[in-house]
């Protein structure tokens, strides 16, 4: 799923800077799930600005409404009616969400309340971990199921770098080295072979490096293909 | 035939280093670090200590992740001073178009040995919010520039049209680094995708380093490569100390930190000078000692001397390890 | 609870605004205390800014 933070009440402050009406518009999906901008946090949200909007002496007047997908125009479009009457609306879906209400709604100014963070994974209440960069090319099969692209602070293809030791990442003691897990994991299998072979060079065209990406399936599409 | 020409042939890049090593001496290599600036008076003045001392000398690029001086502009510095170049590349700063435009540009200025580095990450330097590339990683880098020079392709297959870069490649190897077990393997990548060096990280632990080249012998890679065991000189115990506890990637075991403290032992707090002369004399001596008992170790071509911002140890280290002279191959 | 306490402090408010106890039914001393306590800090701290301005 997508793991988003919201940003911090001062810069959400800065954001809306001296709008009056102001609507927080939650996301029923991955950020209610990684507790950043569901029913809950956009009412909690809602309250802090109403509190602090006031304690500056320009009190705003905060609305709240949380779709079940932000990111898909179904879900959205009801919201269409009401917007008119907001200056600015604050946005706790991820930057999908954010992107949609924008393109959606080009006459209203949707702000994002949340960073979109990674796509990862609850490891534990309250953890989440970063699993995927959808970089278009999977090789987790060669890496005994662990992703390097997204768990390696290099993005390594062929190992650990000199900087893995007692199975942390140089970067952070808090980051188990991928290539540690990857061995162990592989050891484990029996499948050491798999890392012995020399990987070529990644096709970065399929990851973000080859510009947006889109995926078109004309079997699933409505529109007249015959 | 001229012999001279048929000679040069058979080398892979023609190096100085290369030279050294296939005629079977104990190769000798230094690091000169390019300054945080544009002077290049710091690279002369590096580079005169070096000359005639070793064999050649590696040029950091970036090193720690902190804006330098090129290591290829460094290296051509150096080349004024009688010093052959070793140039670092690492993955962290170019994707494989600039890597290869360096490779090309470095050889046309003269250079012939390149090192092939992964890099330390940028949060250890002094731009941590730079975006790192890491479009190759540092086998990868290895077996683009072999392509490079036996089938003068490009990294995507294409024909280099005008001038092959032909140059000793160098890698890192790091004994010390975990998962222990995968670290020979790792070698065995690098001298599969190209490498004909290797140069180890520094080592402070050398039992641990025996017990890697016993598994290095074990599976014939010192005969496919030749291996350069890195060595650095102390400053002080507290360097000591924080390479021990705080450096990713390494081990310096206890008796080096002792020793360290050792040496200012009866040295009063305040007398600054007398401490660090200490220090350095007890730094120097170490690391000769290490050398000796290097050399001693099967499958070990030669030795690689780091001395951070200390490049005026180098020469006393050399010449007390009884390594100078050094020889001149033709 | 320290998480409310922060999202007080964002807002502007003193922290010491909001606390929780665990108490049993069966500890009424200590709860009329305690109500005592945390009203005698709320006197203390004055009445809410927001209020004020109502």
């Amino acid at each position: 799923m997508i793991v988003g933070e919201q940003k911090t009440l001062d810069e959400i402050m800065g954001l809306l800077g001296d709008a009056h009406k102001v609507l927080v518009a939650g996301c029923g999906t991955c950020v209610t799930v990684s507790f950043a901008g569901g029913e809950k946090e956009v009412g909690i949200l809602a309250s802090q600005l109403r509190m602090r909007s006031k304690l500056e002496g320009h009190p705003m007047e905060v609305d709240e409404v949380t779709v079940q997908r932000q990111c898909e125009w179904e879900y959205i479009d009801p919201l269409a009616p009401r917007l008119g009457e907001y200056d600015v609306i604050l946005s706790l879906a991820c930057g999908i969400g954010v992107q949609a209400m924008n393109e959606r709604f080009p006459d209203s100014i949707t702000l994002p309340g949340v960073n979109t963070v990674f796509l990862g994974m609850p490891v534990e209440q309250g953890i989440w971990e970063e699993r995927c960069q959808a970089c278009g090319d999977c090789i987790l099969g060669l890496t005994a199921g662990i992703c390097p692209i997204a768990r390696c602070s290099k993005q390594l293809l062929n190992g650990p770098c000199g900087g893995s030791q007692n199975g942390v990442c140089e970067v952070n003691p808090d980051i188990p080295c991928a290539w540690q897990l990857i061995w162990e994991r592989a050891v484990k299998l029996g499948r050491e072979e798999w890392l012995l072979e020399i990987q070529p060079p990644k096709d970065w065209s399929k990851s973000r490096d080859g510009g947006p990406r889109k995926i078109v399936r004309d079997d699933l599409r409505l529109a007249d293909m015959e | 035939m001229d012999m001279t020409a048929e000679r040069t042939d058979e080398y892979k890049s023609g190096s100085n280093l290369e030279k050294i090593l296939r005629a079977g001496h104990f190769a000798v290599t230094g690091e000169l670090g390019p300054p945080q600036g544009a002077d290049a008076e710091v690279i002369h003045r590096k580079a005169q200590l070096l000359a005639g001392v070793v064999d050649a000398v590696n040029i950091t690029d970036n090193q720690t992740a902190v804006a330098r001086m090129s290591s290829i502009a460094s290296g051509v510095l150096a080349m004024q001073d009688g010093l052959e170049p070793v140039i670092q590349m690492t993955c962290r700063d170019r994707n494989r178009l600039a890597m290869q435009s360096d490779l090309m540009g470095a050889y046309a200025l003269g250079a012939r040995n390149v090192l092939c580095l992964t890099g330390d990450h940028q949060s250890f330097g002094n731009h941590p919010t730079a975006k790192n590339v890491h479009d190759l990683d540092s086998i990868q880098l290895i077996q683009m520039v072999r392509r490079m020079r036996d089938e003068g392709v490009f990294q995507n297959g294409e024909q280099i049209k005008a001038g092959v870069p032909r140059f000793f490649i160098g890698g890192a190897i790091n004994p010390f680094g975990d998962p222990f077990e995968f670290r020979p393997y790792r070698l065995a990548k690098k001298i599969a995708a190209g490498a004909d060096f290797v140069q180890t990280q520094l080592i402070y632990d050398i039992p641990r380093f025996r017990e890697f080249m016993k598994r290095v012998v074990d599976m014939g890679l010192h005969e496919k490569v030749y291996i350069l065991a890195g060595v650095g000189p102390l400053k002080s115990s507290g360097m000591a100390r924080y390479m021990r506890d705080q450096v990713p990637g390494m081990i310096v075991r206890d008796e080096y930190v002792d020793r360290m403290k050792g040496a200012i032992a009866g040295i009063p707090k305040e007398d600054k000078k007398a401490r660090r002369k200490a220090w350095r004399e007890m730094g120097i001596k170490i690391c000769i000692e290490q050398i000796q008992e290097i050399m001693e170790i099967e499958g070990v071509a030669g030795i690689h001397i780091m001395a951070v911002e200390w490049e005026a140890a180098i020469k006393p280290i050399v010449e007390g390890a009884g390594l100078l002279p050094r020889p001149q191959v033709e | 609870m320290k998480y409310a306490a922060d999202l007080l402090e964002q807002v502007g408010l003193e922290r010491e605004r909001v606390r929780m106890v665990n108490i049993s039914s069966a500890m009424g001393a200590q709860f009329a205390e305690l109500v005592t306590e945390m009203s005698e800090q709320l006197k203390g701290l004055g009445p809410s800014p927001l209020r004020v301005d109502d």
